[in-house]
């Protein structure tokens, strides 16, 4: 299955240089963690996700055409 | 002593009588400064019951050990009194220079008690402290009064604690502004500072106290300066644009996080146009620090048309960003910055002022205010015109402003007709720019703090939701593991309760959070200014001594669990955006918060604190403080 994964921000740094997101070829059953992986985001990263509006978690599963939108920790002040 | 001044300087308006307590090292170690002090003079020494706008009252101002170290974040001082708006404990923390020369000028304290019969100022030196009258202040900006005491008193390099016309006006969340742009900004303090014909506190001092170990300090600090940007906890664009970066809104819109009209639908299209990041792009002049800080976070910006900013005024926080604009429905980023500057200006908490703002708009929607009501502007979400007519209306208790400076709960009371549903707050405080539904367990904090809903009294749920160098920091104060940000369990409560104390700690010390610093090198740095063997068992327990103390206060003013409660609206989604699938749920929420109590050591059932919690504290002298009626 195919994922897109658009972070914002820092994390971007992981596209090519020009592309605001990628696809990911998964196999059926991975996660989100898994799809981060595959984008090159490492295991210690601090991170958020959400697909469609709902925040979702690395133990996620994903799911084929899904949009996973990654971010920074939102926090403010 | 060492790391303090020794010296808490006391000033009775009524009698225009200046004093000096020295307080025994036992008590600077029990309650350190900042938070702990406000929290004890508070509830030793205010009368129960009291009008807060009346001479009873008293307003500490208060510096704590790290206060005027030469390093990153650590010149800081906290203000606290009885709050006009919540009616309860209020405490609120500020940086700047103010703080470090008030340390120079051989006080750990000021405590301002009475009401003068006119206005006055307070100058301090080290030559000596003097009431001054202010007559000539009284109706200026906050910049103006700055410059007119700078120039006619000559002491180069005089720093401001001031209110402008808001705080005369005692706009019930007018805050106190120390020199132009930092803000002490919640819980109404400002209105306590014009209800005593306070207009400033104007300080220069020559001499920092010694300190124990400069050795160890000077090592902290280099650290701090060399390593910030590899940090776990650090942010790398608070140095860029401060708070409020591009992608921070946008992904905080995307998932419910970025209020928008009046929390009503926190779904806002064009929040691009209202970032940090946009507005140094398209207003920026440049970024500037604390005294002694690396981090560098506070924006500058200048605008020429079609209004003019002065740069010395300052730029927007996420928080006034927020407040000001997508709350209100504005993306008029210009106007924003204008309201932003107006309450710098006038001395106005921005988050209170644009809920307050937005309170307004959605009552005018709903007919509840009516065109003859605002004199015939027309008070829609969106119109930033008549967001920012707003601000100049509140700040002179004009027309429909006279109701809208009342805070949204009272001008609730004041409007009936439904309008409390349209009402957001906690205790009296309007909500900040976190949304409680995306970030579920800051809602606990929100629920169950002593000041309201203060975002910086708790964990960003979304700063936990995984495995990280950050949260094996936190499960060194007690947190337990990472959750899911709508998680609402006993483990998510330990995490909140772990970030709470060493906030209320950080607010004693006075330490400021966007600093990297670790807790164990914030109690670190506390033994080498002080000398003494300071543990992170103390600075913990402290966070319990000032959170207790704050819940006592309010008790004796009748706040009691009833009021721990957040407004309906979180209980349910919103129409389109990332709450459209629901809000809290109200038992869990519920669930939490009397958790919380129990670990607090507080009655599970009513939140009363424990005799034997008070006990384990050292503060058994506040069970007496404790109504009958709840005890």
């Amino acid at each position: 299955m195919n994922v897109i994964i658009e972070p914002i921000g820092p994390l971007r740094r992981h596209l090519e240089e020009g592309h605001k997101s990628a696809t990911v070829t998964l196999p059926d059953g991975a996660t989100v963690t898994d799809a981060l992986s595959a984008l090159g985001v490492s295991e210690d990263a601090q991170w958020n996700a959400s697909i469609e509006g709902q925040l979702v978690y690395g133990d996620a599963e994903v799911s084929d055409g899904d949009h996973l939108l990654v971010f920074s920790p939102i926090e403010g002040g | 002593m060492q790391g303090v001044a020794g010296k808490i300087l006391r000033v009775n308006l009524t009698e225009r009588k200046i004093t000096t307590d020295e307080p025994e090292e036992d008590f600077y170690r029990k309650y350190l400064g900042g938070a702990g002090f406000v929290s004890y003079f508070l509830l030793k020494e205010v009368p129960p019951g009291i009008d807060a706008l009346s001479p009873e009252n008293k307003i500490i101002y208060a510096l704590g050990p790290m206060t005027g170290l030469a390093m990153p974040g650590a010149t800081r001082n906290c203000i606290g009194a009885k709050s006009p708006l919540t009616g309860g404990y209020s405490k609120t923390e500020v940086g700047g220079f103010w703080p470090m020369e008030v340390k120079k000028a051989g006080y750990d304290a000021i405590i301002v008690e009475g009401r003068a019969d006119s206005p006055v100022y307070l100058l301090v030196t080290n030559d000596g402290v003097e009431l001054k009258d202010a007559g000539h202040l009284w109706g200026k900006t906050v910049m103006d009064t700055h410059d007119t005491i700078a120039e006619e008193t000559g002491i180069k390099g005089i720093r401001t604690s001031a209110i402008g016309p808001g705080g005369e006006n005692q706009v019930r969340y007018a805050c106190v502004i120390n020199d132009l742009k930092d803000a002490a900004g919640r819980g109404g303090l400002g209105a306590v500072m014009g209800s005593k014909n306070l207009k400033a506190i104007a300080v220069r001092g020559r001499k920092n106290p010694q300190v124990a170990d400069a050795a160890k300090l000077r090592e902290l600090t280099l650290f701090m300066n060399k390593e910030y940007y590899d940090l776990p906890l650090f942010n790398p664009s608070m140095h860029d644009v401060g708070t409020g970066e591009h992608s921070m809104m946008i992904s905080g819109n995307a998932v419910g996080n970025m209020p928008s009209h009046n929390f009503r639908d926190n779904d806002f299209p064009t929040v691009e146009k209202i970032t940090a990041t946009t507005t140094m792009d398209v207003y920026g002049t440049g970024m500037e620090a604390c005294a002694a800080c690396a981090i560098r976070c506070k924006k500058t910006v200048a605008i020429q048309e079609p209004w003019n900013v002065d740069k010395r005024n300052g730029g927007p926080e996420y928080e006034s960003l927020g407040a000001l604009g997508s709350t209100c429905g504005v993306d008029d980023l210009a106007a924003i910055i204008k309201a932003n500057e107006l309450a710098n200006l006038y001395s106005m908490d921005t988050i209170s002022l644009g809920v307050s703002i937005a309170f307004g708009m959605e009552c005018f929607e709903n007919e509840i205010i009516t065109l003859e009501d605002t004199g015939g502007i027309d008070l829609r979400f969106g119109n930033a015109e008549a967001m920012l007519q707003m601000v100049e209306m509140i700040a002179r208790r004009e027309g429909i402003g006279a109701t809208l400076a009342e805070g949204t709960k009272r001008a609730a009371e004041i409007l009936g007709h439904g309008s409390e549903e349209f009402a957001m707050h906690v205790k009296g405080l309007e909500l900040p720019m976190h949304d409680p539904r995306v970030k579920q367990g800051l809602g606990i904090v929100y629920s169950f703090e002593a000041h309201g809903a203060d975002h910086c009294a708790g964990l960003h749920d979304t700063a936990a939701t995984q495995p990280s160098a950050g949260f094996e920091h936190l499960k060194g104060m007690g947190a337990t593991i990472p959750l899911p940000a709508n998680d609402l369990s006993g483990d998510k409560v330990a995490n909140q309760k772990a970030s709470h104390l060493w906030s209320l700690f950080r607010d004693s010390a006075v330490s400021c959070q966007f600093v990297p610093w670790t807790f164990s090198q914030q109690v670190e740095i506390i033994a080498a200014a002080t000398g003494w063997s300071y543990t992170a068992h103390e600075a913990l327990q402290l966070g319990e001594r000032v959170a207790t103390l704050g819940r006592i206060f309010n008790l004796r003013e009748g706040i009691d669990s009833s009021q721990d409660e957040l407004p309906k609206r979180f209980f349910n989604g919103t129409k389109s955006g990332g709450l459209k699938n629901g809000g809290i749920d109200k038992e869990k929420m519920d669930e939490a918060v009397h958790t919380m109590y129990a670990m607090m050591g507080w009655d599970e059932h009513t939140g009363v604190p424990t005799r034997a919690k008070l006990a384990e504290l050292g503060i058994s002298w506040a069970e007496e403080e404790i109504p009958a009626t709840v005890a």
